[in-house]
């Protein structure tokens, strides 16, 4: 076996490799983090959220024991404030009164009544109705929870033509043929089972096993029927070549096509990006440049989000991944090409060492740039039995963004805790124009980062309505103009890891307080001009109507 | 007088005593360096108590690719003399080749610890290449670059600095003008690249590509990405960097050829993980051992291939199959 040890080798030399999972420290030379001006405490329990997530009581976990759980910002009864939705295997729903507290409905909700191996959600308007449906994924199960006049919700999986995943992990909602209606892509990971081997061996210690020895099992892709019935055209579109063992998943109209189309963060299987013609998948991948590391190897993707950082009115992909492995920040070069920047943006040497999970782009500062959130921890519980300088619970990171140009990490007492960080889904929940976090600790209890910036600048939440004034427009883009920027930021609720987020597109202004020009693509194919829009405020647009 | 003969004794015997050390430690008499391995086994066998002849002896198994004979004689060279710098280094090197780099990078911290050595010095600094330590690699190797040209360093030893210090700064934020520097770095360590061991010759070209890249000059990458790809026909980086070369130089007939090549080199080199993986935590999966024996058949690679079809035939595994496979590569 020799020959395998000089190829290995080989690849040790360099970055990314990541083929053994080698035992990097994170490195003393790093720089320093500063806090800045930053601000984001943990207000969980004052907020009134009671929630905690228990890992089985053995050890080593497994596979399926360590792939955590998500969360979600949604605006359930559609009164302007945002609530909170939490996934275990009980779900919780908590109503937000816009003020910074919460109450506990998951009894009231209907929600107390549903109980399984649930992992993750999707937040979508599956019937056009105003109130946000939900949809829950989680191993050998999986719920479409229609929200009945944001009062109560209904279990209509089996009516709606869903079957239960084999191991569903992250899902998104968006309209993927024009049609009004929002469709439904479901993530799955490996064949897993309790036939599969349990564990395996890392330097003499039994722990959780690789993705790599299993085999994967490919998404399934859901077209929205109406009548509350929706129908499998997984192969019909093309996206029945996926690999699977899929972990991010997110729509965009990265290239300005007029379609949305589907990036796949699969783990240590190459990525995938399915370009959409409208009635159809093609997955570009290989040839767009985010499908491999830096060194041309598959890597342990997890969760992801689209991003304009740059402000070239481009939406970027950051890809979260293993321990070892850069977390690529893939630059939307046009021509549906990206190019990994994150060495030169100056993230590599602090993400390297942590397994990441969440990931989400927001303006923390409303300085105009998007920042990066990320949430880590190891998927090996005993990890630090193994002989190797990692520990299970890592630090959640958070980056400022200078200007498109280099991302500072930021050192926050209530971000510095070490978690066993997964889900991450960002809102204002305040409505008080700075945007807050929400986090899941797998082994601890629920995070609710509030942001607490002092000095930010003016900022500007849009949410865009589609022309029948009741569903948030998922995949709508803004370009929204001040003397001084051009900003691109688009409406969506999916991206990180099992988990979703507030649909408002929110703008951080720096100091102007007036947007001159707001241009809006709606994804109907029509687009809306609005100008000299004051800032500071949260406005809602809807498709062809004036501002009110 | 006699007390600037007792001075001048004294400073004798130390230089003596120094010598003598300095031959125990790190300066090999010659010959042991020139010996074959059958007579550095019989004297080894004939002085245990040498810890550099065992230590070298272990070196050479090594390099042969026996680590297990390597791992146990540096292991009897530490019990005689603990605190050895040059069997600590060569036990550091077993570690390296083990994938074992925490241990590696202990054992050769403790030998520059107890002695400064530029051969230690740039094991530990590939080491921390995996490890992403950049800053480390680069303070370790700052040294080395000093000399320059000097008799002090080889000409390998001149352009591994040289590589493993630029090729790491490649993975933080540079200026234009850092970048420049770092390539005039790269060049010189490619005109070293012949002394350089043949599995590192790729690194200066590849890193050479990677820096145009950097700088959005894809044309100029191609060049320096073809050689390394010549240079390192398994290294899937070098495939999939020219490919984006070619593609983002406009010439999208050789991109579309070079990712397919870099697709097909990257599955084959997934398999040879998972498969090894497989095998390696549970040595009785035998489907593994048929797939891998595959794997490296479309790789190339005959003997290792007909070497794992044996195997299984021997155990009375996948007969069948194995024989007709083996039988196909002749």
């Amino acid at each position: 076996m020799r020959r395998i040890g000089n190829i290995l080798t080989l690849l040790l030399l360099f970055i990314g490799g990541g083929c053994f999972h080698p035992t990097p420290s994170p490195s003393p030379h790093q720089e320093a983090p500063q806090s800045g001006s930053l601000r984001f405490v943990n207000v969980a329990t004052t907020a009134g959220l009671r929630y905690r997530w228990e890992t089985p009581p053995h050890t080593p976990l497994t596979i399926l024991d360590s792939i955590g759980n998500g969360c979600a910002f949604l605006d359930y009864n559609n009164d302007g404030n945002l609530d909170i939705l939490l996934v275990g295997s009980k779900l919780a729903l908590y109503q937000g009164d816009g003020k910074g507290h919460f109450t506990d409905v998951t009894a009231s909700t209907g929600l107390a009544n549903f109980t399984g191996h649930f992992l993750g959600c999707a937040i979508g308007d599956t019937d056009n109705d105003g109130f946000p449906d939900i949809l829950i994924t989680g191993y050998q199960t999986g719920l479409l929870l229609h929200n009945i006049e944001g009062k109560r919700f209904e279990d209509v999986t089996k009516k709606a033509g869903i079957v239960p995943q084999e191991w569903g992990t992250s899902a998104a909602f968006a309209d993927i043929d024009g049609d009004g209606k929002l469709d439904l892509y479901i993530g799955n990971y490996v064949h897993f089972d309790a036939h599969s081997q349990q564990l395996c061996k890392t330097n003499g210690i039994d722990t959780s096993c690789p993705p790599g020895i299993y085999d994967g099992v490919p998404g399934r892709l859901y077209r929205n029927l109406g009548n509350g019935r929706f129908a499998d055209v997984t192969r019909e579109w093309g996206l029945h070549t996926s690999q699977g063992k899929t972990l991010g998943v997110a729509f965009a109209d990265f290239d300005h096509s007029g379609h949305q189309s589907l990036a796949l963060a699969n783990d240590e299987v190459p990525g995938e990006l399915y370009i959409n013609s409208g009635h159809g998948f093609k997955n570009i991948g290989a040839t767009s440049g985010i499908a491999y590391s830096n060194v041309g190897q598959p890597q342990a993707g997890m969760g992801q989000d689209w991003g304009d950082y740059n402000n070239d009115s481009r939406l970027d992909l950051t890809v979260m991944t293993f321990t070892s492995e850069l977390k690529p920040i893939y630059r939307n070069e046009g021509n549906r090409l990206f190019t990994d920047n994150s060495s030169q943006l100056g993230t590599a040497s602090t993400v390297i060492p942590y397994v990441a999970f969440g990931v989400k782009w927001l303006d923390a500062d409303n300085d105009g740039w998007l920042d990066l959130m990320i949430t880590n921890g190891h998927t090996s519980d005993n990890i630090g039995s193994t002989g190797q300088a990692y520990t299970y619970r890592e630090p959640t990171l958070l980056f400022r963004n200078d200007k498109g140009t280099r991302f500072t990490p930021l050192s926050l007492p209530d971000l510095n805790r070490p978690i066993v960080g997964r889900g991450l889904a960002i809102g204002d929940f305040d409505n008080d124009g700075r945007m807050d976090a929400l986090v899941v600790d797998s082994a601890g209890e629920v995070i609710l980062l509030h942001n607490e910036t002092p000095q930010v600048g003016h900022w500007l939440t849009l949410r865009l309505l589609r022309a029948d004034g009741k569903r948030d427009d998922y995949g709508a883009e803004a370009i929204l103009e001040t003397a001084q920027a051009k900003l691109l930021r688009h409406c969506h609720a999916d991206g990180s890891y099992l988990s979703s987020s507030d649909p408002r597109v929110h703008f951080g202004l720096g100091g102007e307080a007036t947007a001159r020009k707001i241009t809006i693509r709606w994804t109907s194919g029509k687009t809306q001009i609005l100008e000299n829009i004051s800032a500071d405020r949260i406005v809602t647009i809807q498709e062809g109507q004036p501002v009110k | 007088m006699r007390r600037s003969l007792l001075l001048g004794g004294l400073l004798v015997l130390l230089v003596l005593v120094w010598g003598v050390m300095r031959s125990q430690d790190h300066q090999l008499p010659k010959w042991l360096i020139t010996a074959s391995r059958e007579e550095l086994v019989q004297y080894v066998n004939a002085h245990p108590e040498q810890t550099d002849a065992t230590a070298e002896l272990a070196h050479r198994y090594l390099l042969a690719g026996s680590t297990t004979e390597a791992n146990s004689l540096i292991e009897q060279a530490l019990k005689v003399s603990p605190d050895s710098p040059s069997a600590l280094r060569v036990r550091g090197d077993v570690q390296f080749a083990l994938h074992q780099l925490t241990i590696a990078e202990r054992d050769y911290r403790k030998s520059l610890s107890l002695q400064d050595d530029t051969r230690t010095r740039l094991a530990l600094a590939r080491t921390l290449i995996p490890l992403q330590r950049y800053a480390e690699i680069s303070d370790l190797c700052a040294p080395v670059i000093a000399l320059g040209s000097s008799s002090d360093i080889s000409a390998e030893q001149r352009a591994q600095a040289l590589v493993y210090t630029a090729g790491g700064k490649l993975y933080s934020p540079l200026t234009p003008q850092e970048l420049s520097t770092l390539q005039a770095q790269l060049k010189e360590a490619d005109s070293l690249s012949n002394a350089l061991p043949r599995e590192e010759r790729f690194l200066p070209p590849y890193f050479l590509g990677e820096s145009y890249l950097r700088l959005a000059q894809p044309k100029e990458a191609i060049p320096y990405l073809e050689k390394s790809t010549a240079l390192a026909p398994t290294f899937a980086g070098s495939l999939y960097s020219l490919s984006r070369a070619y593609r983002l130089s406009g010439d999208t007939v050789k991109a579309d050829t070079t990712s397919a090549k870099h697709t097909r080199l990257s599955r084959l080199m997934g398999e040879l993980e998972a498969y090894s993986n497989r095998i390696t935590q549970n040595s009785n999966d035998f489907e593994a051992m048929l797939k891998l024996a595959g794997t490296f058949a479309e790789l190339g690679d005959k003997a290792q291939a007909a070497d794992l079809y044996q195997r299984l035939i021997q155990m009375g595994k996948y007969v069948d199959v194995a024989a007709q496979k083996r039988k196909s590569l002749e």
